[in-house]
């Protein structure tokens, strides 16, 4: 080749040759321009970059959650424009950095393959046909120009500028109304507070504050109000070292995650929450212990020797716990959960404040500083005249946003029957829902991670939603549709003048300007909490509590309905991160069952996963049996959120619809929809059926029991040295803790202080000379080596950190017959064990993932070394230079190492959710925790720019720092300062398995036992 | 055997390679049936994952690893018959060692394929060989599966050549009475096999000595083997008693093999007059020692489960006899230490039958033996949590048959193409011909 150019010199000069070049490049690159059609798509390097993208670096957004009405703050984690991942915002009073699972799920919320991906119009066949937007904007407003008849405005429950502008067209259409249908309301709690307090409002509980927690039925870990907050200040004053532990006593029927968490888990009878409550005041105020008012109410005919018997419990208990309640002081006793939402739910609140006022939680526990705003609610009770008008066929156009009430209401109620008369129906859906299905136009709204919006959560909290990302499908924001419509009918004025909903959002914050945006940056507007009181008002004495009677066959079972903490109100159930994150409690995957106590099963001839038919005179459920040690044998317990029904759904249409199936009974004071409502029998179908869940088959050998291996420890409270200034510190600590902001903000609840108990003191000296691994030479030159504790007596089991987990670390999911197998992929995951002492039952929830042992038995056994051990303590896994002999995973005596067994697919667009800084595995490859390597990366590099050593605390991974409980510890052990170095020395801290020798990085600290007689 | 001549062993034996009945074909063509079932099974593992066996946490190894042990198990037979028995001038092995010597060399390529179908990535098994390479990255040789490449790799090399070395001068008998092809590569075959005097000294030599170098491989490799299990840390496996029970189980269960394989043969090819009861008689003894030193290690580590307090030693002991594989077990004990024991009577060891069906009891229990051990004890680990039993898939069964296609296929071949006896040896413990009948 070199020798014909020599041979032949090109005929060209130098500048000639560069012009031609020039030329040549230009019109190549125009007629890239020009091609038609477009090429496919290449992956290159941005020639423009867009305004604050840089590649390989995650912009973050605050915005707010709306999963559920708590409103916690966001910061969506985009790359290249694309969320990734869903953090809570550090800087958000409620969640304080944390978010829980179905929070983080929202992210398969936005990306779901199901979503409606365009406005869609019925055609007489009953199909759908997509449309363009300005087709369906112009049916819309021809619609609402000529209703022909009532206008009917469903949404769901919103608080802020939305639900102004919601108000404000309706207000304009002229005969309108706005129905508000939130599944899961609190219109029970608010209720019974304003009968007790004159305020209908969710006060401020301060778990950090109560000596005592008693709950009714308020599973605050779970769904209750802001489980997040709540377990955050559970664990500020339950968990961690503190020496005045906090107790918590649970009134349930059927036993939660939160009641798994309790010191004592008393079986009521269902229904019987207030009876319970008044018994323990009436305790209380008798013997003189009480330290405040019971509102006029004469406590005398519910003494416990006169409710034991409808409540379940023998009297002597419900002295003793009264007596504890009063003697670990201030006492918080809480009601209005939906698994304790019976006709009488509103009285059990009012006697659960009673309790809380004779316990004298008032003003510290429970106060009226900040409420929360749920914005106005309708209660079940109030939709059914709404109904109604549907019904006499005088309403012309049904509009729905954000509340699917052919799924969430019982069929007894017949909205579809009802919605089915009306004319035309719109849907603003997201997912093609039941509701969505019955209309007959769908303008999707956008996701809220594609939204502007704002939220009330606490009084003075107002917390912002903006846009993470362009919208994934052809989907447009509710608000702007209702904003042109609004022009296009000439009603334009107030509010609905606004160009654009982002205009309305922007004036409503006071106009853009350097307020607007400190507010966009801070994720909202938050105000200090005020210091507040509550106090019972009189005239109570007039309530009468009874035991509410429960409908059906008299001979049947009571049927409780719980909120599931997956699935909430069923908005979780077309996310498959929440379909295989297992239960809390029963461990149970992709389905759903009917929880009966295991010697029930044996009368019943039942074994797990038997597939039953629960009848009522309402309706009929079919699921799969489910042998579960915390119910009582007279109760069936059924969660709610699955059964759905709707078409093209690819995720959610397991079990059976609980709220479909309940009669239309209400709580009689506040008209909330009673889900304690009924009795049922109970038949096999005789169907083939089998359900998948974690923790072995209780058949075949694997078991809930630790057989006395010592994975989750636990020390009785007594056995704990107290430190020496543990007397002197003892009440500047009891002051530390009068309000929330002060226990979650600072408080470390883990570390060793002054007036906690607990030492750092290794109980064994030379067990602790002996913590190096033997083979830990070679990493005597790192600078730093990894470790990770995790306080169980922290710890709830709630498997938030399962969730971001998987969302760090692109874990696939496998669905229910992998599952089944054994072959779910997760990370890290809470094994819950059941201890039984003197016929109590306690659980235990512990973390397991991998345990990055020092002279791990994984390593020395692979034989192409994809797995090995470097110098700075992680036991890394390379995926690339695995062959698949698994040899590694039956060495791991964690077991926690997952192995590919097929190629696992994110269908279009759960891609998009991928973390592009790890790998995606394909088969034939083990994968585990690797300590979120790639964040160790990440701060080791921003280190290495600011020329320092990472900082203790600046390497977070994403389980802890997800943790609501904040139970999980990371950092570095060669750093004596570090937070994990100090805890690793505790007294409380032991290893798994630490007998076998293989030098984990993980140090577990002992869940304590509060053995303390009062 | 006084009866037989040279000539007569050779027209007897050559006979056997003549072109095959029917019935062979049959025979070979459904073989061929069911092996090819087993390869459309790994074909489609390989193309679906491994998900399409039913191994899954904790029980990551199952019938591939199981099927291995068995096989390269049955192939310790041979080499202790053909070198071990050799060295100890045991004369009845002359008239089985050929077949035992066959079966080992197909024993272990049959074993040498399941490291490989239960890789995840089978495409990637040579990572696993040490060589200099682009990646700059050795093998672990920490690591028992590592040793287990080296330890069943020298197996294949040692006991295929000494096989063949064994073979040339019946190699060379069969190439005077052969024709066309068969004639040439007969001719190739025995490099040039005379019968001269030198020859034999240099063949006698080299017997010798590659009979030395073959009699520690029949400790080593399954010794290698039994480390898999017993360097790793899990209860149930990790016992130092299990090099020499494993190796005892090996020779157990190959000698088992070699009857399975001899009975019919004797009665097919009408070979009674060399597979007498003295053979069977021999056999049984082995069968019956063997069989004492597996039951007393069955008992062993059940005592040491109990001794040791080990809890989790104690429980996986527990489940194994009495958990939801027990059955397996027990199985494993009435084929291994129950039936066997009947050796003890002359009567049983001489019925050829008889012996015949205790061989099959000890290859089910040896199979057994080895699934109980891997798939009982990885189900019933450390952490409770995990705890899950195995269902196997159609694909798992499919190769694990297909890998006893895979064999019989090469025996079958062997039986047509090689002398299936050893002519020369047989020919040693003749009378030696004369022209005329010495009187007596």
């Amino acid at each position: 080749m070199s020798d014909e150019i020599n041979e032949q010199p090109l005929p060209l000069r130098r500048r000639e040759f560069l012009k031609l070049v020039g030329v040549a490049t230009a019109a190549g690159a125009g007629a890239g321009c020009l091609e038609f059609p477009p090429p496919n798509e290449l992956i290159q390097p941005y020639v423009t970059a867009p305004e604050n993208i840089i590649p390989g670096v995650a912009t973050y957004y605050a915005s707010t959650c709306r999963e559920c009405p708590a409103a916690c703050g966001l910061h969506v984690k985009t790359r290249e424009g694309r969320a990734i991942k869903l953090e809570g915002n550090p800087a958000h009073p409620v969640n304080l950095g944390s978010l829980c699972a179905r929070g983080q799920s929202a992210l398969q919320g936005l990306y779901n393959p199901d979503r409606h991906a365009s406005p869609k119009q019925r055609q007489a066949d009953g199909t759908f046909k997509e449309i363009t937007w300005e087709e369906a904007e112009k049916l819309l407003a021809e619609k609402l120009a000529a209703p022909g008849g009532a206008i009917q405005f469903w949404t769901g429950q919103e608080t802020g500028t939305r639900a102004a502008l919601y108000d404000a067209f309706v207000g304009a259409l002229g005969s309108a109304e706005r129905v508000v249908h939130e599944p899961f309301a609190w219109e029970a709690l608010r209720e019974g507070n304003r009968l007790a307090f004159g305020r209908a409002e969710i006060p401020t509980y301060d778990f950090a504050a109560a000596g005592s927690v008693f709950t009714f039925g308020a599973d605050f870990l779970e769904t209750w109000i802001s489980p997040v907050e709540y377990a955050r200040t559970f664990a500020a004053r339950h968990g961690g070292d503190k020496l005045e532990l906090g107790r918590l006593i649970t009134f349930e029927p059927r036993l939660s995650l939160t009641g798994s968490n309790a010191d004592e888990w008393v079986a009521i009878k269902p229904g019987t929450e207030a009876l319970a409550a008044l018994a323990m005041a009436q305790v209380i105020v008798a013997e003189g212990l009480a330290r405040g008012s019971t509102g006029g109410l004469d406590l005398t005919p519910y003494a416990p020797a006169n409710v034991a018997e409808q409540v379940g419990v023998p009297a002597d208990v419900l002295g003793r716990l009264a007596r504890e309640f009063a003697a670990n002081g201030p006492g918080l006793a809480i009601a209005g959960g939906i698994a304790a939402q019976s006709a009488r739910a509103t009285h059990a609140v009012v006697a659960a404040n009673i309790l809380t006022s004779v316990g004298g939680g008032l003003g510290t526990a429970l106060h009226f500083g900040r409420t929360l705003d749920l914005g106005r609610t309708q209660s079940t009770r109030e939709l059914v005249p709404a109904i109604e008008r549907m019904n006499g066929g005088t309403v012309g156009v049904l509009l729905v946003h954000g509340t699917n009430p052919a799924y969430s209401l019982p069929g007894a109620l017949g909205f579809e029957t009802a919605a089915k008369k009306v004319a035309f129906k719109v849907s603003f859906s997201i997912d093609p829902d039941e509701t969505s299905q019955l209309c007959d136009l769908i303008l999707p709204d956008n996701h809220p991670l594609e939204s502007w919006g704002d939220a009330q959560a606490w009084t003075g909290v107002r917390s912002l939603l903006q846009p993470a990302m362009r919208p994934v499908f052809r989907t447009k924001s509710t608000p702007d549709v209702l904003l042109a419509a609004a022009k296009t009918l000439g009603k334009a004025q107030g509010m609905l003048a606004a160009a654009t909903w982002r205009d309305a959002l922007t004036a409503a914050w006071g106009g853009p300007g350097a307020a607007w945006d400190a507010a966009l940056a801070a994720g909202g507007s938050f105000a200090a909490p005020a210091p507040g009181t509550a106090t019972l008002a009189g005239g109570l004495g007039s309530l009468a509590f009874t035991a509410p009677e429960l409908g059906g066959d008299a001979a049947g079972t009571p049927l409780v309905v719980y909120a599931s903490p997956n699935m909430y109100d069923g908005r979780g159930a077309n996310k498959p991160w929440l379909q295989e994150l297992p239960d809390p409690v029963t461990k149970v995957v992709w389905d759903h069952w009917v929880e009966i106590h295991p010697d029930t099963m044996k009368q019943l001839g039942l074994k797990r996963g038997d597939h039953v038919a629960l009848k009522t005179p309402t309706g009929t459920l079919e699921t799969a049996a489910y042998d579960y040690i915390g119910i009582r044998p007279d109760v069936f317990a059924v969660g709610t959120g699955q059964g759905h029904t709707a078409v093209g759904g690819r995720y959610w249409k397991r079990g059976g619809n609980v709220a479909g199936f309940l009669p239309a009974t209400y709580d009689e004071a506040s008209g909330a929809l009673a889900y304690v409502a009924v009795r049922t029998s109970l038949n096999k179908t005789g169907k083939k059926y089998k359900l998948a869940y974690l923790g072995g088959d209780p058949y075949t050998g694997g078991q809930s029991r630790q057989m006395g291996r010592g994975i989750a420890q636990a020390i009785p409270l007594t056995e704990l040295r107290p430190t020496e200034h543990t007397e002197d510190k003892r009440e500047s600590h009891m002051s530390e803790h009068g309000d929330v902001e002060h226990a979650g903000g600072h408080g470390d609840p883990m570390l060793h202080l002054p007036g906690f108990i607990g030492s750092p003191v290794p109980a064994d000296p030379i067990a602790h000379a002996a913590k190096e691994a033997p083979n830990s030479a070679y990493a005597k030159h790192a600078k730093y080596k990894w470790g990770m504790v995790i306080d169980l007596n922290s710890c709830n089991g709630c498997q938030a950190c399962v969730v971001a987990c998987s969302a760090e670390n692109n874990v696939a999911f496998v669905g229910k017959e992998q599952v089944d197998k054994g072959r779910e992929m997760m990370w890290l995951r809470i094994e819950r064990y059941y201890e039984e002492h003197d016929g109590k039952l306690e659980v235990r929830h512990v973390p397991v993932m991998c345990q990055h042992c020092g002279a791990a038995p994984c390593e020395s056994v692979c034989p192409v070394y994809a797995t090995y051990h470097n110098p700075e303590g992680l036991n890394a896994m390379i995926y690339n230079r695995c062959v698949g002999t698994r040899y590694c995973s039956n060495n791991c005596p964690y077991k926690v190492r997952a192995f590919n067994w097929f190629h696992y697919d994110f269908p279009v667009p759960l891609n998009w959710q991928l973390n592009p800084d790890v790998t995606v595995r394909d088969k034939g490859v083990m994968e585990k925790c690797s300590f979120c390597v790639q964040r160790i990366r990440d701060a080791k590099d921003h280190a290495k720019d600011e020329a320092r050593d990472v900082r203790d605390g600046e390497m977070v991974t994403a389980c802890q720092q997800t943790c609501p409980a904040r139970a999980i510890v990371f950092g570095d052990l060669k750093d004596p300062e570090s937070r994990v170095t100090k805890l690793v020395e505790h007294e409380r801290g032991y290893k798994i398995f630490e007998e076998i020798n293989t030098y984990p990085a993980v140090t577990y600290l002992k869940k304590v036992t509060r053995d303390v007689p009062v | 055997m006084s009866t037989l001549t040279y000539k007569k062993v050779n027209e007897d034996f050559l006979s056997l390679l003549r072109n095959p009945t029917k019935a062979w074909y049959v025979l070979f063509v459904l073989d061929l049936l069911v092996l090819a079932f087993g390869a459309a099974c790994w074909i489609y593992q390989i193309q679906t994952g491994m998900g399409a066996a039913g191994k899954m946490r904790p029980v990551m190894w199952a019938l591939y690893i199981t099927d291995f042990v068995f096989w390269v198990g049955i192939g310790h037979a041979g080499t202790l018959i053909s070198a071990v028995l050799f060295l100890f001038r045991s004369r009845f092995r002359n008239a089985i060692y050929r077949t035992a010597e066959g079966m080992t060399v197909f024993a272990v390529m049959t074993a040498g394929l399941f490291p490989l179908i239960h890789l995840g990535r089978v495409w990637f098994f040579y990572w696993l060989l040490p060589y200099p390479n682009q990646r700059g990255l050795w093998p672990n040789f920490r690591s028992p599966l590592e040793w287990d490449v080296f330890a069943v790799s020298t197996y294949l090399t040692i006991s295929s050549v000494f096989f063949f070395v064994g073979l040339i001068p019946d190699l060379a008998v069969a190439r005077e009475s052969a024709t066309g092809l068969r004639k040439k590569i007969y001719t190739l075959a025995s490099l040039g096999w005379r019968g001269t005097n030198t020859q034999w000294k240099h063949y006698n030599n080299a017997y010798i000595y590659f009979a030395a170098l073959a009699t520690p491989l029949v400790f080593s490799v399954h010794s290698v083997v039994s480390w898999d299990f017993a360097m790793s840390v899990n209860p149930g496996w990790h016992g130092t008693i299990f090099a020499p029970y494993f190796v005892a189980g090996a020779i157990f269960s190959g000698i088992g093999m070699v009857i399975t394989l001899m009975v019919p043969m004797r009665k097919i090819f009408g070979l009674e007059k060399y597979l007498t009861d003295w053979h069977f008689d021999s056999m049984g003894k082995i069968l019956l020692f063997t069989s004492l030193i597996v039951t007393y290690a069955y008992a062993t580590e059940m005592f040491m489960a109990w001794y040791s307090g080990n809890p989790f030693e104690k429980s996986v002991f527990w489940d194994r006899a009495f958990g939801p594989l027990g059955w397996a077990y027990w199985v494993m004990v009435l084929c291994n230490c129950l039936i066997p024991l009947l050796c003890i009577k002359k009567t049983v060891r001489t019925n050829v039958w008889g012996m015949f069906i205790i061989s099959i009891f000890v290859n089910i229990g040896m199979w057994f033996e080895r699934f109980v051990i891997i798939v009982q004890s990885l189900s019933h680990n450390f952490d409770p949590w995990v705890w899950r039993q195995y269902h196997p898939t159609l694909v798992d069964v499919g190769i694990s048959i297909g890998s006893f296609a895979w064999f019989g296929m090469f025996f079958l071949l062997f039986i047509k193409f090689l002398p299936a006896m050893a002519i020369v040896e047989i020919k040693e413990i003749l009378p030696v011909p004369r022209k005329k009948a010495r009187a007596a």
